[in-house]
């Protein structure tokens, strides 16, 4: 499994509104269908940039493809665009099956999980605090990825004795 | 309390303001005990007015109106009061919502069958914004706003913050 990133300008540069959009078009590339998959959760998605949960925990979209991660950018990091990642993708994440995990706040999680359920079956909510649920293919991976981390860990001490 | 510091444009301070208006909006919902879902399906057009009017500098108060949906009856409410004298120019932008959260926790939760709106009060010869019209202020006769200080601060505008408090 691949993982790309992307990092998109948000406030105050764009308003979170349109960071959601950008970050719609980015992923979506003109697909109807999808499309109106994101605009149906783009209120809370705008709720959640605007807590600049963003900045660290990245929207996770997880298909046939690549695991896609967007971050935004705030404040000077915003401004200067130093750090942006905006390029177009080179494959659709939003082809086959695909899930998006929106990061939230301990405080927010409950209320947005709920409302997603109503507004999208592809969207999910995600407490910053817990990470990626357990039972999203992402998470396994991740697992799988720690396993694997740690069936070649090395163990420094016994190395600076040789 | 968030801070940073660059050097930010008038449009810049109008995005930051909006966006943490709104922010703050939702955590007063949120914390005082009623959905936010109504603040997020309408975020997109709230957006556009708050954003319209601070840039025309017409936005004159931000209100969130909370009422008593059987008989229309106002029991409570927030307001944030645009400042367009704040600032000396110098790039700092901040906003304190720890200091509405706290002042919540203070004055307690409201009923969750309780309904809110959010209004603005705005300059007579404002531009009209899509999504937006026309209403009347609910009577806010025995209450009493009680400020709580400037609660968004950015080089160009600034919002002081308060909430309703039975007199």
């Amino acid at each position: 499994m691949s993982v790309i990133a992307r990092s998109i300008i948000s406030t105050p540069e764009r308003s979170t509104s349109s960071t959601w959009e950008f970050i719609t078009d980015l992923i979506c590339q003109g697909d109807e269908s999808s499309t109106q998959e994101f605009k149906a959760v783009a209120g809370l998605a705008a709720a959640c940039i605007s807590e600049e949960t963003f900045n660290n925990h990245a929207l996770v979209v997880i298909s046939q493809g690549p695991r896609l991660r967007v971050y935004c950018l705030y404040g000077d990091d915003a401004i200067s665009g130093d750090k942006r990642k905006e390029e177009v993708l080179s494959w659709k994440p939003i082809e086959g099956e695909w899930k998006a995990y929106l990061p939230c706040t301990e405080e927010d999680f409950d209320w947005i999980k709920t409302a997603l359920a109503t507004k999208s079956h592809r969207f999910f909510a995600y407490n910053i605090v817990d990470g990626l649920p357990s039972d999203s293919e992402g998470n396994k991976n991740s697992q799988e990825a720690q396993a694997t981390s740690k069936s070649i860990s090395i163990d420094v001490g016994r190395f600076n004795e040789l | 309390m968030s801070t940073s510091v660059s050097v930010y444009s008038y449009a810049h301070s109008i995005t930051y303001v909006t966006d943490k208006m709104l922010r703050s909006l939702k955590v007063i919902i949120v914390s005082i005990g009623l959905d936010p879902q109504k603040l997020t399906s309408d975020w997109a057009v709230l957006e556009r007015g708050i954003s319209t009017w601070l840039n025309t500098r017409d936005l004159i108060r931000l209100k969130l109106e909370i009422y008593n949906p059987n008989t229309d009856a106002f029991v409570g409410g927030w307001d944030f009061i645009a400042d367009y004298s704040y600032g000396d120019d110098e790039g700092e932008m901040w906003a304190d919502t720890e200091q509405i959260r706290s002042t919540i926790i203070k004055c307690g939760t409201f009923p969750s069958q309780c309904k809110y709106r959010v209004i603005t009060t705005t300059r007579d010869g404002r531009p009209d914004v899509d999504g937006w019209s026309s209403t009347t202020l609910l009577s806010t006769d025995g209450f009493v706003f009680q400020s709580i200080g400037t609660a968004i601060g950015s080089h160009a505008i600034g919002a002081e913050s308060g909430y309703w408090r039975k007199n």
